[in-house]
C-alpha cells in the first residue's frame, strides 16, 4: 500500500472510469463491482492510520481506522452497493458517475483522520449528491436542487470557518472528540447539524428528497445524514445538548408525516425522526448509547433504502408517489408488496427485524441514564414510526383505496436488490449478537427478553388496533392532494415576500431621492471636470478624465495625510 | 555542470537575451518565423530564471555589477528569493503563453503584423523581467517604460477583431504614463533626499535622513505610481477595456505578470526601500490602502458576476484578486506578506489558464459573449474544464491554489484580530462563486445554439492551458514549494525593513 | 369503502391484542421506571398514544395545508414523478375510474 491510497479513491477511479464504458450492462456490472472493491481494500486491514499528505504546516490524516470509521465504512459500502443494484435499469451517466462521487465522498470522510479532509469530503458529498437531484431535470427539480445545494454549501462553509477557528484555538486540525466551548466548535457543531438535518435546519431534507430520480433517492437516503451521524459521534459524543435535539426531532416529523401526500417525502420525515434516535444516543454518549447509534445507523440505511426502494419499484410502475392517487397494488406487485412489509416491520422495530435489536440498545442507554422525559418522547416517536412508516406507507400503496392500478410486478432486478435487502433486515433481527460484534464497544446486551418481546408487542398491536378503528370510523387523515407547510415556508415564502415589499419601498423612496440627488451629484462632477479635465472633451475621452480624476483625488488624500 | 563563469552572468543574461532577440523577431517576420525565435527566447529565459531560483533557494542573494562598475555609482542586478520568485512565474508564463499563441495569434493578427507582433511581445517580457531583476530604482523606471509601451502596442494590435481595442490601448497608455511619471517623480523628491538610486543605498540613507515632507511626499507619489500600474481600485478602470479588447495571448500574459510585477515592486519598494522608518507609511497603508483594497475586492467580484464578456468578467475578477494582496501587504505581518506573495504565484497560474480558455473560445466559437458560449462545455469539453479548474481557484475551493493562499490571509488577519476583514474574504469567496457559476451554468446546463459548430481547441492551446489549470491543482495539494519560497521570500522582505516584529 | 379493513381483520386484530394482554401475566418486571410495571401499561401507550397523535395531526393539518401547486414551479409537488428506464409508459399500468 502506498501511503496515498484510502478506499475513497477506488471510487473516484471508477468514476473516471465509468463514462467511457459503452456497453449499458458491462457499464452497471462494472459499477456494481466498485462497493466489494472498496470494502475488500479495508476489510482485512489492521485499526490505524495509514495515508498521510503533508498540506501546509500539517501532515494529513486521509486515512484513519478505527472502530467507528470501520463499521461506518462497512454501512457505505452496502448502501453503496444497493443503490447501485437498484439503478442496474439506469442510463444515465451523469446519474451514475454522481452516485460513485457521492458514496466515494462519503467513505472519504468516514476515514478522515483530520478536519481538513473532512471538510474536503465533506463538500464532495455535497456537490455528488445534488447531482443527483438535477438528474431530474424538472423546472421544479433544479430550483429544489438550488434549495439543497444552497443548505450544503452552508455547512460547509460553517465547518470550513468552524475549522479555521477551531485550529486557531488549538494549533491542531485532528478531527477528535470536541467540546462545546469556543465559537470554532460551535460553528462545527452547526455545520454537522444542517446536515444532520437538527429541527429548523431540516427542511432540506423533505425539500429534496422527494425531487430525486428514484434511484437517486435510494442514494441519497443512504449517506450524506448517516455522515453527519457519525461526524456528531466522532466528535460531539455526550453533549447534552443533543439529547433534546434528538428528542425533538424524533417526535416533530411523526405530525408531519401523518398527514403527508407525497410517501417519497413520508419517507424522508420518517428519516429525519430515525436520525433523532441516533442523535439522542449520542448526546447520552456511553458505549451502550454509542453502540445503539451505530447499530442504529447500520441497520437504518438497509431497511430505509428497502422502503425508498419499494416506492420506487410503484414510481417505476405507476409514475407516482402520492397516497391520493395509489391503491390496492398489492394484487399487481405482490413481491415489492412482501420487501415493502419487511421494511415496515423493520423499521417499526418489530421482534425478529432489524430494529428492534438495535432500537432498544438507545432506549435501554436512555432509560437507565435516567432521561425520563427522553425516554417517553422516544417511546411516543415510536409509536409514531409505527403509524407512518409502519402502517402508511405499505396500507396506502397496496391496500387502501383500490384505485383501479393494473400494473407489472416490479422488473427482476429490482425485486432482487429488495429481497437482498429484505433478508438483512430479517437475519439481523434474528442473529443480532453478529451486528452487535461488529460494534466500536464491546456491548453485553441481549434484545430478546420476555418482557421487552411481550412490552413491544403489546404497543405495536394495540396501536395497530387503533389504526383500524380510526379507519373503522372514518377518523384516518383522508387522502387528497395538498402539501404541508413546514418551516421551510420562511425562507421560500415569507422571506422572499418581505424582501418584495422592503425592494418595493426602497426603490420607490430612492427614486424620488435620486431626482433631486442625481443632478447635484452630476453638476458637482462636471465642475471638478472642467477644472481639471483636458479641454473640450469629448464624451468619449471622458473615461481617461475621469480616470486621472480619480489618480488626483487619490493623491491629494495621500498627500494631506501628510501634513496630518 | 554549468561553468561557474555562466552562473555568475546569470542576472545579466536573464534581461540580454530577449532584449537582443526582440528587434530580430520584428526583422524575421512573417509565418511561424518571428514566433519560433520568440518561443526558442522565451525558453532560454525560462531556462536562466529555473536557474536563478535555484541558486537562490538556499537564501544566496546574487549581485551582478553591470559594466563592472560598483553600486552605488553603477547599475546593480540583485536577484534574492522574492525576485527569483517573480522572474520564474513571469518567464514561465511567458514560455507557456508562447507556446499557446502560435495559433491564437494566427488567428487574431494579420500575418505581416505577426513580426511586430512577436517584437514587441518579447520587449514586454524583457521589460518585467528588467523591472524584478534590477536593484537600480532608475533602472526600474527605464524597463517598466519598456514594458508598458510594448503593452500598448499589444493591446492595440487586438484592433483587428475589436476596434475599440485602439481606446482601450489610449487609455491604457495615458494612464500607464502616469502612473510611470508618478513613479518618477517621487524618485526625484528621493533622490533629492539621498542622491542615490541604488535601491539598497537608497534604504540605507533614508534611514539615515529620517522624516521629512519631501519623503513622505515621494512616498505618496510612489504609491499612488503603483497603485496605477497594479490596478489598484479605484485606479483600475483602464484594466477591464485592456484585457477585454487585447488579443487573448496578450490578455493571458499581460493578467498574468505585469500586475504581479507591479505587486513586486510596491513590496520592493514599500520594505526594502522605504522600509516603514517612518510612521507615515504604515498609515498610509492602513488609512488609505486598505480600504481602498477592500472596497475593490467586493466591488470587483460584484462588478463581475454582471459582465456579459467573459473575458471582461475575468478581468473584473482580476481586480478583486488584487485586492488580496494588497490586503495581505497591509497586514504588514510575516503571514500576510507570504499569504501576498503566494497568491501572487497562484493567481497568475490560475488567471494565464482562464484567459487561455476564453482565448480558445474566441478562436473556436468567435466569441467570448458569455450567452453565446451557451453549451460550450460540451462542444469543447477540455477547454471548458479548464475553466472550471481555473474557476474553481477563483473561489478558493480546497485542492486549488486558491485555496492555499485565501487559508493564508483569512490565518494572517485573524492573527492580527481582524475579523472584518476575515469575514469580507469569505464573503467575496462566496460572489466569485457567484461568477464562475455563471458561465459555468451556461457552459453546461443549456444546449448548444442550432447551427453552432464549435470544435475542441488544438493541442498547442490545450497543453499551456491545461498546464496551468494542472498547476492550479497540483500546487493546491503540494503548496510545499510555493509556500517555501513564499516565506523566504517573505522573510527577506520583512529582514530588510524596519518594522520590529513580535 | 374500507375493503381491507374488514370484519374478520378486525376480529383478528382483538383476538391477538386479547392474546397480549394474556401474556402481560408472564412480564418479569425488569422495567427501568416504575411506572413501566403496572399492568398492561404498554397496551395503553400504543393505543391511546396513536389515537391522539392522529387527532393532534389532523389538527395540525387544518393549519398548515395548502394547495399542492403553493410553491408554483419552483417545487415537484405537481409535476408528474419522473418515469424510469426502459420500460414504455403504456406497458405499465393507468388508472380507471
Amino acid at each position: 500500500m502506498t501511503d496515498y491510497f484510502m478506499p475513497s479513491l477506488i471510487y473516484f477511479a471508477a468514476a473516471a472510469i465509468v463514462p467511457f464504458i459503452a456497453a449499458p450492462r458491462l457499464r452497471a456490472t462494472f459499477m456494481l463491482a466498485v462497493p466489494f472493491a472498496g470494502f475488500a481494500s479495508f476489510a482485512t486491514m489492521a485499526y490505524g492510520t495509514y495515508a498521510f499528505m503533508p498540506f501546509f504546516d500539517f501532515n494529513l490524516k486521509i486515512f484513519r481506522l478505527d472502530g467507528l470509521s470501520f463499521i461506518f465504512g462497512l454501512i457505505f459500502s452496502i448502501a453503496a452497493f444497493i443503490s447501485i443494484a437498484f439503478a442496474w435499469h439506469i442510463r444515465d451517466r451523469l446519474e451514475q458517475v454522481s452516485s460513485l462521487v457521492y458514496a466515494g465522498a462519503a467513505i472519504g470522510a468516514v476515514f478522515a483522520g483530520d478536519l481538513i479532509t473532512l471538510f474536503v469530503f465533506w463538500e464532495g458529498t455535497a456537490i455528488a449528491s445534488a447531482l443527483l437531484i438535477w438528474a431530474r431535470r424538472t423546472p421544479g427539480a433544479i430550483a429544489t436542487t438550488m434549495r439543497y445545494f444552497t443548505f450544503q454549501i452552508a455547512s460547509g462553509l460553517l465547518l470550513f470557518i468552524g475549522i479555521v477557528l477551531f485550529y486557531r484555538d488549538t494549533g491542531s486540525v485532528a478531527f477528535q472528540h470536541m467540546e462545546l466551548d469556543s465559537l470554532g466548535t460551535w460553528l462545527i457543531f452547526l455545520a454537522f447539524g444542517f446536515k444532520c438535518a437538527f429541527p429548523l435546519m431540516h427542511n432540506w431534507l423533505q425539500d429534496a428528497y422527494p425531487a430525486a430520480t428514484p434511484t437517486g433517492t435510494v442514494t441519497l437516503s443512504a449517506f450524506t445524514t448517516k455522515l453527519a451521524i457519525y461526524a456528531l459521534a466522532r466528535g460531539f459524543a455526550g453533549t447534552e445538548f443533543l439529547i433534546y435535539i434528538g428528542a425533538a426531532m424524533s417526535l416533530f416529523p411523526v405530525f408531519f408525516a401523518a398527514i403527508e401526500n407525497n410517501l417519497r417525502r413520508v419517507l424522508a420525515y420518517s428519516l429525519n425522526n430515525q436520525l433523532g434516535f441516533m442523535v439522542v444516543g449520542i448526546g447520552i454518549g456511553t458505549p451502550l448509547a454509542l453502540d445503539g447509534t451505530v447499530a442504529h445507523a447500520f441497520v437504518h440505511v438497509i431497511y430505509k433504502a428497502l422502503l425508498f426502494m419499494s416506492v420506487g419499484a410503484v414510481i417505476y410502475r405507476t409514475g407516482t408517489a402520492k397516497v391520493s392517487d395509489l391503491g390496492g397494488l398489492w394484487k399487481y406487485m405482490p413481491w415489492t408488496m412482501a420487501f415493502c412489509i419487511v421494511g415496515s416491520l423493520s423499521i417499526s422495530a418489530f421482534p425478529l427485524f432489524s430494529g428492534f435489536v438495535a432500537k432498544s440498545l438507545i432506549l435501554s442507554a436512555t432509560a437507565s441514564s435516567g432521561h425520563i422525559w427522553v425516554w417517553m418522547a422516544l417511546v411516543v416517536a415510536s409509536v409514531g414510526v409505527l403509524e407512518h412508516a409502519g402502517i402508511k406507507i405499505p396500507y396506502s400503496m397496496f391496500f387502501g383505496h383500490d384505485r383501479g392500478w393494473k400494473v407489472k410486478e416490479a422488473p427482476l432486478p429490482m425485486l432482487l436488490i429488495m429481497g437482498f435487502a429484505a433478508t438483512l433486515c430479517v437475519l439481523i433481527g434474528v442473529f443480532p449478537q453478529t451486528l452487535y460484534a461488529l460494534l466500536p464497544y464491546p456491548v453485553e446486551y441481549e434484545p430478546y427478553t420476555a418482557d421487552h418481546v411481550i412490552t413491544q408487542l403489546q404497543m405495536l398491536f394495540f396501536a395497530a388496533l387503533a389504526f383500524a378503528l380510526l379507519i373503522r370510523f372514518n377518523i384516518y387523515p383522508a387522502e387528497y392532494r395538498s402539501i404541508n407547510l413546514d418551516f421551510d415556508w420562511v425562507y421560500r415564502r415569507f422571506l422572499p415576500n418581505v424582501l418584495r415589499v422592503v425592494t418595493h419601498y426602497v426603490t420607490v423612496i430612492w427614486r424620488v431621492y435620486a431626482r433631486f440627488a442625481d443632478r447635484r451629484i452630476e453638476r458637482a462632477l462636471m465642475v471638478i471636470y472642467r477644472a481639471h479635465g483636458p479641454q473640450g472633451a469629448l464624451a468619449r475621452t471622458w473615461p481617461t478624465g475621469s480616470m486621472v480624476l480619480w489618480i488626483a483625488i487619490l493623491l491629494g488624500i495621500t498627500l494631506g495625510l501628510a501634513y496630518l | 555542470m554549468i561553468p561557474q563563469a555562466i552562473i555568475s552572468q546569470l542576472p545579466i543574461l536573464q534581461v540580454i537575451v530577449p532584449l537582443i532577440a526582440a528587434p530580430f523577431c520584428a526583422l524575421l517576420g512573417g509565418r511561424n518565423r518571428a514566433w519560433a525565435l520568440a518561443f526558442a527566447v522565451s525558453l532560454v529565459t525560462f531556462a536562466i530564471s529555473a536557474m536563478l531560483f535555484a541558486s537562490t533557494l538556499d537564501g544566496t542573494v546574487l549581485s551582478y555589477q553591470l559594466g563592472g562598475w560598483a553600486p552605488p555609482i553603477g547599475i546593480e542586478y540583485r536577484v534574492d528569493a522574492l525576485n527569483a520568485f517573480v522572474l520564474l512565474i513571469v518567464s514561465g508564463v511567458g514560455a507557456l503563453t508562447m507556446l499557446y499563441a502560435r495559433e491564437s495569434v494566427a488567428y487574431e493578427i494579420d500575418e505581416r503584423h505577426h513580426g511586430l507582433f512577436y517584437s514587441a511581445f518579447v520587449f514586454c517580457m524583457t521589460g518585467l523581467l528588467g523591472v524584478t531583476i534590477t536593484g537600480d530604482a532608475f533602472n526600474v523606471f527605464v524597463f517598466l517604460e519598456i514594458s508598458s509601451l510594448s503593452t500598448y502596442a499589444l493591446v492595440a494590435s487586438g484592433a483587428k477583431r475589436d476596434r475599440r481595442a485602439l481606446t482601450a490601448a489610449y487609455n491604457y497608455l495615458i494612464m500607464g504614463t502616469i502612473g510611470a511619471t508618478f513613479f518618477v517623480i517621487g524618485l526625484g523628491l528621493l533622490y533629492m533626499i539621498t542622491g542615490t538610486l541604488n535601491m539598497a543605498d537608497l534604504a540605507h540613507k533614508l534611514v539615515e535622513h529620517g522624516d521629512s515632507r519631501t519623503l513622505r511626499m515621494g512616498f505618496a507619489f510612489i504609491v499612488v505610481g503603483f497603485g496605477l500600474k497594479l490596478a489598484m481600485f479605484p485606479l483600475h478602470l483602464w484594466l477591464p477595456n485592456a484585457y477585454t479588447h487585447a488579443p487573448s495571448a496578450v490578455s493571458a500574459f499581460v493578467s498574468a505578470t505585469s500586475t504581479k510585477v507591479a505587486v513586486y515592486l510596491m513590496l520592493r519598494f514599500l520594505f526594502t526601500v522605504f522600509g516603514f522608518s517612518i510612521p507615515f507609511e504604515v498609515d498610509v497603508l492602513r488609512t488609505i490602502v486598505l480600504p481602498l483594497a477592500l472596497i475593490g475586492i467586493l466591488a470587483g467580484s460584484i462588478v463581475a458576476v454582471f459582465q456579459e464578456d467573459l473575458k471582461r468578467l475575468l478581468a473584473y475578477s482580476s481586480i478583486s484578486q488584487i485586492g488580496y494582496m494588497l490586503v495581505g501587504i497591509t497586514l504588514l505581518t510575516p503571514g500576510g506578506l507570504m499569504a501576498s506573495i503566494i497568491h501572487l504565484f497562484n493567481h497568475a497560474v490560475a488567471k494565464a489558464a482562464l484567459f487561455m480558455v476564453a482565448g480558445a473560445y474566441v478562436m473556436q466559437a468567435g466569441t467570448s459573449t458569455i450567452s453565446d458560449l451557451r453549451g460550450v462545455g460540451r462542444d469543447m469539453p477540455f477547454t471548458t474544464a479548464a475553466f472550471v479548474v481555473g474557476g474553481l481557484s477563483l473561489v478558493g475551493v480546497p485542492m486549488t491554489v486558491g485555496f492555499i493562499s485565501k487559508w493564508y490571509l483569512v490565518q494572517a488577519a485573524l492573527e492580527q484580530g481582524w475579523w472584518p476583514v476575515a469575514g469580507l474574504i469569505v464573503l467575496s469567496s462566496l460572489v466569485a462563486f457567484a461568477y464562475v457559476w455563471r458561465f459555468v451554468e451556461a457552459a453546461y446546463m443549456y444546449p448548444t445554439p442550432d447551427g453552432v459548430i464549435r470544435r475542441e481547441a488544438p493541442l498547442t492551446m490545450l497543453i499551456p492551458m491545461w498546464i496551468f489549470a494542472g498547476s492550479s491543482i497540483f500546487f493546491g495539494l503540494n503548496a510545499s514549494l510555493t509556500s517555501a519560497a513564499a516565506s523566504r521570500a517573505a522573510s527577506g522582505l520583512i529582514a530588510a525593513s524596519s518594522l520590529i516584529w513580535q | 369503502m374500507n375493503t381491507y379493513i374488514t370484519k374478520p381483520v378486525l376480529i383478528g386484530l382483538a383476538v391477538i391484542c386479547a392474546t397480549l394482554v394474556g401474556a402481560d401475566f408472564l412480564r418479569d418486571g425488569h422495567g427501568y421506571f416504575s411506572f413501566e410495571n403496572w399492568p398492561l401499561i404498554y397496551c395503553a401507550i400504543g393505543f391511546v398514544v396513536y389515537g391522539v397523535l392522529i387527532i393532534l395531526a389532523k389538527g395540525l393539518r387544518v393549519l398548515i395545508e395548502r394547495p399542492e401547486n403553493y410553491y408554483g414551479d419552483l417545487a415537484i409537488d405537481s409535476e408528474p414523478e419522473p418515469g424510469m428506464g426502459p420500460i414504455a409508459p403504456e406497458k405499465s399500468g393507468v388508472p380507471h375510474d
